[in-house]
């Protein structure tokens, strides 16, 4: 685990939903420079979670910070330090991508917007799309903007859900580019949730393994491996993945306990 | 091996549906949305004694039920026609595409697996309009409804294959591609060239007799005879007669399905293409359905530049205006064309006496006053549209009030300023009612305060709609989808019902006092336009106050909304 003080804190974190437990009592930290991979299968509570861990929705129970704000107490300040991409993009049906920045710029209350926005585009190769609404993109775009429009304040914390879902080959290399850049280069402290096991492993510093709402395992992929018995030698995620979700054991305890 | 399994199908989807439908009751809003719903159509149809009256002959209720459904069949027919005439096929779902297309199936067997689908409905709508029949009385429930279910199957015919015939003439081209549109005016020409001569025949109608004797003349009734022997199936009392009277429909079914099996028009490449519009509509509503030219913007046209800093609220006006701006120019050309039309229809009735630039100036008044309630409504450009958003604009560093603020004053800036303009021009046509004359005297206050109402009564109705968007979403629309379901006339009935109560309680105050000062200023001699003017503007601060005092009530509700956990589905 690193040493440096979190930029991500979240203590406790419960999301209930009549008799339903969403999310069961989370612990985890990420410091600057950390990318963490949430992993579990599709019901595990990745997205409620995540979305409970940006402020979108209020949890049960439970704290959590952001470069030091509370929730509870400096939820806007907060807010004003982590960019959250959904799962699915929802874009503002009648603005354009540029319009989509400048507005997210203004929120931020950004002087430079242009300047950044044109930086971001470029990078995930939106020039050419910045005068279309986003019914002209296709969802490989939408999500793009959706990218470029949460890294336009420069985040300290950032959250994506599925962030590789419809990207083409070339978008898919610029944003694990990006997100690996973002953390080793500016510090930023990053969740990814994602099915796709592979980028987990690639640019995960961390992994937690989250089941039913409840934390199965948490650490490095080396550190989860010396943790467990009964796995092949130098064991992917995958072969973690599934020896934790279908009942493997944990050096003779279960995964849940 | 097709048959058993359309039939599954059938059974399946029909019980599933009626299962969904059953459990949604269990939520309260679709309970009462349905309760409501069951009530509005009871008093539209039952207790409504001027619908469907079973007096006279029954020979006389025969012809004007008959008059009724052909009528409704020349109109669905010729809306269909003219629907089918880009060419775009049949209409299928994604999910056909997705799950049928693959399989072992002809063309012949997915087209007869869709009319199966289409039974359900079919069935349904025929036990509901029998039940509507049986208030022209002399009608038999059984033949109703049995009558309107084969109907259903010739017009399901008739639809496809025109569309098939019109998306093939659109693939080959030439002059046929510029014809597709010949057959729905073709029709329309048939039936509109009909009632022409008709009506020349009985020398024009001035009275509903005459409108009848209109229906009855040899031209109009042999224009509709196709149609109205349609209805005829459903105007049978025993099996020998529908018998007889059924040999018509099923002899349309018998040819037109003949020729779908035997031309096998191809369909896969127009239905691949309306299965995602299709998608895309129940995602977006039909603003999906614009040409992808229109989705670039060529010049940035925000009305005003965003700087980079300020309230964030100002932003989100920005958005808003712009969203507005953004819609399809049609829609404002047709809105234009309503607007104009109902001027000169209203004008030339209300100006046969009295001074005409006056009455056109109270006119203008009038139908902003009646715009300013149904607008609110129909200019969703605000947090009802934003809401599915929320994932986005919750994670940003917004306060509540400053969100919602700034998403009602969207739609109310856009609203305020048609009606300034309308006011404008009111203020100059407006010059004297009978012996008074309006001087500058009373017309400059006049105005202002009309201005100043005119904004707080925007701003309190799009804030009422707004707030219930956010207390009460399953209340109300959300998103651009469209959303169907029988029980959502119910709950848009509620709807109305909360924000109509809001509104009252909202008014009661500021009415009272903007009143009171009014009167008081008139006692002490000020002049009355003067006097009611002062009182306006006292009355419209204080409904702005209020209203703005609600948003700010609501900042709490914004950090604690989940929509998660609402039950809300976009297209349930």
């Amino acid at each position: 685990m690193n040493d440096t003080p979190p930029i991500i804190d979240v203590t406790g974190l419960t999301k209930r939903y009549h008799d339903l437990v969403a999310v069961d009592n989370l612990d985890f930290r990420v410091a600057g420079g950390t990318i963490l991979g949430l992993v579990g299968p599709n019901g595990a509570g990745k997205t409620t979670s995540m979305r409970c861990m940006t402020g979108i929705i209020p949890p049960t129970a439970g704290r959590m910070s952001v470069a030091g704000y509370d929730f509870e107490t400096d939820a806007l300040e907060a807010k004003r330090h982590l960019a959250f991409v959904p799962d699915t993009p929802h874009l503002f049906d009648y603005l354009t991508v540029d319009e989509h920045l400048r507005f997210a710029g203004r929120i931020y209350g950004l002087a430079d917007v242009q300047e950044h926005a044109d930086r971001l585009l470029g990078e995930f190769e939106l020039l050419e799309k910045r005068q279309h609404l986003p019914g002209a993109l296709s969802r490989g775009m939408k999500q793009k903007a959706a990218i470029c429009m949460a890294f336009l304040h420069d985040p300290v914390a950032i959250f994506l859900d599925e962030p590789l879902t419809g990207l083409d080959p070339i978008g898919i290399r610029s944003m694990k580019d990006s997100i690996v850049q973002r953390a080793k280069e500016q510090g930023v402290a990053i969740v990814v949730s994602s099915h796709q096991l592979e980028l987990i492993e690639e640019i995960c510093d961390e992994i937690f393994v989250i089941q039913k709402g409840k934390k199965v395992i948490e650490g490095s992929l080396s550190e989860i491996h010396a943790e467990l018995t009964g796995l092949p030698d130098d064991p992917s995620l995958e072969d973690i993945f599934f020896h934790l979700t279908e009942g493997g054991e944990r050096n003779g305890s279960t995964p849940d306990a | 091996m097709f048959t058993s399994a359309s039939l599954y199908y059938l059974g399946c989807t029909s019980r599933n549906r009626v299962t969904a439908m059953v459990r949604k009751l269990r939520q309260p809003k679709y309970i009462i949305g349905l309760a409501l719903t069951v009530g509005y159509f009871w008093l539209i149809f039952v207790a409504n004694p001027a619908f469907g009256v079973g007096v006279g002959s029954a020979k006389g209720q025969r012809e004007n039920a008959s008059l009724i459904v052909g009528g409704f069949y020349v109109l669905q027919v010729v809306f269909t026609w003219f629907a089918l005439s880009s060419g775009r096929g049949i209409a299928f779902r994604e999910s056909e595409v997705q799950l049928l297309f693959p399989g072992p199936l002809t063309r012949w067997q997915i087209l007869m697996l869709k009319w199966i689908a289409a039974q359900f409905g079919a069935v349904i709508g025929g036990l509901l309009i029998g039940l509507m029949f049986q208030r022209f009385g002399n009608f038999s429930y059984p033949y109703v409804v049995l009558g309107f279910i084969l109907n259903q199957t010739v017009l399901h015919a008739n639809a496809t294959l025109t569309g098939l015939l019109l998306a093939q003439w659109k693939v080959k081209g030439g002059i046929r591609a510029r014809l597709m549109r010949a057959p729905a005016w073709g029709l329309t020409l048939v039936i509109g060239t009909s009632f022409a001569l008709g009506w020349r025949q009985i020398g024009g109608v001035e009275s509903w007799t005459d409108a009848k004797l209109l229906l009855g003349t040899s031209w109009v009734d042999g224009a509709l005879l196709p149609f109205t022997a349609l209805a005829n199936v459903m105007m049978t009392t025993d099996p020998a007669a529908f018998a007889l009277a059924a040999i018509y429909p099923v002899a349309l079914i018998a040819v037109q399905a003949f020729v779908i099996w035997r031309v096998d028009f191809r369909f896969e490449d127009e239905a691949v293409e309306i299965a995602q519009k299709i998608q895309n509509i129940r995602k977006e509503g039909i603003g999906a359905l614009r040409d992808k030219k229109e989705l670039v913007v060529a010049q940035p046209n925000s009305p005003w530049d965003l700087s980079p800093t300020g309230p964030a609220w100002r932003a989100l006006v920005w958005k808003n205006l712009i969203s507005l701006g953004r819609f399809p120019r049609r829609t404002w050309i047709r809105m234009l064309i309503i607007v104009v039309v109902m001027v000169a229809v209203f004008s030339s009735v209300l100006i046969e006496d009295g001074h005409a630039a006056t009455r056109i100036g109270f006119l203008i008044l009038g139908l902003l006053f009646y715009g300013s309630i149904l607008a609110p409504s129909f200019v969703r450009v605000d947090l009802r549209i934003d809401i599915p958003h929320f994932d986005v604009l919750k994670a940003m560093p917004l306060r509540g009030r400053s969100l919602i603020f700034g998403e009602v004053m969207g739609t109310v800036v856009a609203l305020w300023a048609v009606q300034i303009i309308g006011c404008l021009i009111a203020t100059f046509l407006i010059t004297r009612e009978g012996d008074y004359v309006f001087g500058w005297g009373q017309k400059i206050p006049g105005f202002f305060a009309l201005v100043c109402g005119c904004f707080a009564l925007d701003f309190a109705w799009v804030t009422a709609e707004n707030l219930i968007a956010l207390w009460f979403p399953g209340f109300v629309q959300l998103g651009r989808g469209i959303r169907a379901g029988f029980d959502q006339i119910g709950q848009n009935l509620m709807g109305a019902l909360i924000r109509m109560l809001g509104l009252l309680v909202l008014f009661v105050v500021p009415a009272l006092l903007g009143g009171l000062l009014s009167f008081g200023l008139y006692e002490f001699g000020v002049e009355i336009a003067l006097a009611v003017s002062v009182g306006v503007v006292l009355a419209s601060a204080l409904l702005f106050s209020e209203s703005y005092a609600l948003i700010y009530l609501s900042d709490a509700r914004y950090d604690r909304f989940d929509i998660t956990s609402e039950n809300i589905t976009e297209s349930d």
